[in-house]
């Protein structure tokens, strides 16, 4: 109960004006993409027997993973802990009865709700882009169809744990830097260079996290078949390297946290 | 019980450059306690340990009889605090603010709007933060140290950026929870302000305690190395007489015909008076320079 309201408080933080436009902004570009690109190849949505449904879940997740994921969880973190850093409220969050460790956890977990919840209304969205496409265009047949929305779930489900590693790495650097630019940066480069790894399809993809949203998944975008990938089950190695990089860095994070003298 | 004792703290931000040394602070409870230093004397470093902000290279801090190391982070219940300029998130409003806090501190939802009424902000509560003017930051600071309704209260520089009246409401405020058995550790460089308020007082300088008591210890403290204006007619002649009974003389202001003396006690006054109108020096004024706190805070930090 108590990490629950801490969680409620660290999410009343997230109202801050640049976090919702990035989370604007990230909607709309994929909506907006999803909606254009299939309005200009509307004949290739329209196919005998098969799901319309699971061309426009492709090209959401894809849009997202490759090209926003990204960008949107760098921003996002470097945000999110800059608000205190900013408002230089450390010395009164650790002054709260609640241990350093319940709050730096309920901050990442609200985080992650932030994210998830950008994702729902991402497939909301795809919903709705789906009935606007059917409205325009009758023969493509949505409405005919019902939306896989568990395949939807699946596929995003791969997409958060994928970005598992970048979400460790950057709340890690957001805590150690108390600026916005020296994390956001850091993030926007990594990022650029993750998509030419992604696009040199090599194994050397397996060892640089920012790539592993790219690569995960099939996204008809990248060739990935000599990175390197194995599945273990539900999970790929991609993404169990994702989680391993999360444990790390959150862990080495809450410690130095713990530790830290809030002169 | 004191409601803090910090005993033989040290501390440097850095190895062997302490910038606290082996400090006693003792805050008796329900009190009013005066934290008087110059600027870079380590008020806020204390507060800082006192809060558990910074750990101490030696020594303990005690809050209600109980080692913080051993209470923490469960002592904060107990703690309300505000450090230096209030810490506010600019981009939402009073009320939000106080929810946040209301969540960490597991306050009832209507004690918000309590505070809020309390420091004079229940109308602009849906105002932006950023918005505010400094003396509304520094109430709504005060608001957020007293959401949860704490027994320690600890105000570092409370009166920064008030206007008069806001700190009058001020002292309206910390004498109303003095009488309901709150301790309150008050930081200050208006002096004034702490004379009107504190029933005890520590004075730090450079980063070691040099006096701790209670305003009757300060009393005496100022009946000692006061200083008087005598206004006469001869004053080379009263200058003698002086020197006689061996006083300092520190200065002479011809032109108004005015001596300043330095005595050890206040009862030395009437001899030296007695022995001036003996010598047939007429005596047109005698003023003691009132020994204020600040005076005393600064002879003592000199």
């Amino acid at each position: 109960m108590s990490f629950f309201k801490s969680i409620q408080a660290e999410l009343i933080k997230l109202k801050f004006p640049p976090i919702l436009w990035l989370m604007g902004f990230s909607l709309c570009s994929v909506l907006g993409l999803v909606l254009i690109s299939h309005i200009l190849d509307i004949n290739n949505v329209v196919a005998l027997g098969k799901n319309p449904w699971t061309k426009v879940w492709t090209a959401g997740v894809s849009i997202f993973s490759v090209f926003i994921a990204n960008p949107f969880v760098i921003m996002l973190i470097s945000a999110a802990v800059f608000i205190e850093h900013q408002s230089n409220t450390w010395k009164y969050l650790y002054t709260t009865p609640k241990n350093r460790s319940h709050l730096f956890y309920a901050k990442l977990s609200a985080i992650i709700l932030f994210i998830l919840g950008t994702i729902v209304v991402l497939s909301l969205g795809l919903l709705l882009c789906g009935y606007i496409l059917n409205f325009i265009f009758p023969e493509t047949e949505f409405g005919y169809y019902t939306p896989p929305v568990l395949k939807l779930i699946s596929k995003f489900t791969h997409t958060v744990i994928s970005l598992l590693g970048v979400i460790g790495i950057h709340y890690f650097l957001s805590h150690r830097f108390k600026g916005f630019l020296v994390p956001a940066s850091f993030g926007v480069i990594a990022f650029i260079v993750a998509i030419i790894i992604g696009a040199l399809n090599k194994p050397i993809a397996l060892y640089y996290p920012y790539t592993y949203p790219i690569v995960s998944q099939e996204h008809n975008m990248f060739r990935t078949n000599n990175v390197g990938i194995v599945d273990y089950g539900w999970l790929n190695n991609v993404e169990v390297f994702s989680i391993i990089w999360f444990v790390i860095f959150i862990a080495l994070a809450n410690v130095l946290e713990v530790k830290k003298q809030v002169s | 019980m004191n409601a803090i004792a910090m005993q033989n703290i040290s501390f440097g931000y850095r190895k062997n450059e302490l910038v606290l040394s082996n400090i006693n602070i003792n805050v008796p409870n329900q009190s009013i306690y005066g934290f008087l230093g110059a600027n870079g004397a380590g008020k806020t470093t204390s507060i800082r340990l006192i809060l558990g902000l910074l750990k101490p290279a030696s020594g303990n801090v005690f809050v209600f009889g109980e080692d913080i190391k051993k209470t923490h982070p469960h002592h904060f219940n107990k703690i309300g605090s505000l450090i230096e300029n209030p810490s506010l998130y600019g981009h939402l409003s009073a009320e939000d603010n106080l929810r946040i806090w209301s969540k960490f501190f597991n306050t009832p939802k209507q004690r918000t709007a309590e505070v809020l009424e309390l420091v004079n902000l229940g109308d602009a509560k849906k105002k932006k933060t950023a918005d505010f003017s400094t003396g509304m930051k520094q109430r709504l600071g005060l608001a957020t140290a007293l959401l949860h309704d704490p027994q320690l209260i600890i105000l570092d520089e409370p009166t920064n950026g008030l206007d008069p009246m806001g700190i009058i409401k001020l002292r309206e405020i910390l004498n109303q929870l003095r009488s309901e058995g709150k301790t309150i550790l008050l930081s200050s460089h208006i002096l004034l302000e702490v004379e009107k308020l504190v029933t005890q007082i520590g004075i730090i300088k450079d980063g070691s305690i040099v006096f701790e008591g209670n305003l009757q210890q300060l009393q005496e403290i100022k009946q000692k190395n006061i200083e008087v204006i005598l206004k006469v007619d001869e004053v080379e002649k009263a200058f003698e007489i002086i020197q006689i009974q061996k006083k300092s003389i520190e200065e002479s202001i011809d032109k108004n015909r005015k001596i300043k003396i330095t005595l050890d006690h206040e009862n030395e006054l009437p001899n030296i008076v007695k022995s001036l109108v003996n010598a047939d020096v007429n005596i047109y004024e005698v003023s003691p320079i009132a020994n204020d706190l600040e005076k005393m805070f600064l002879s003592i930090t000199k």
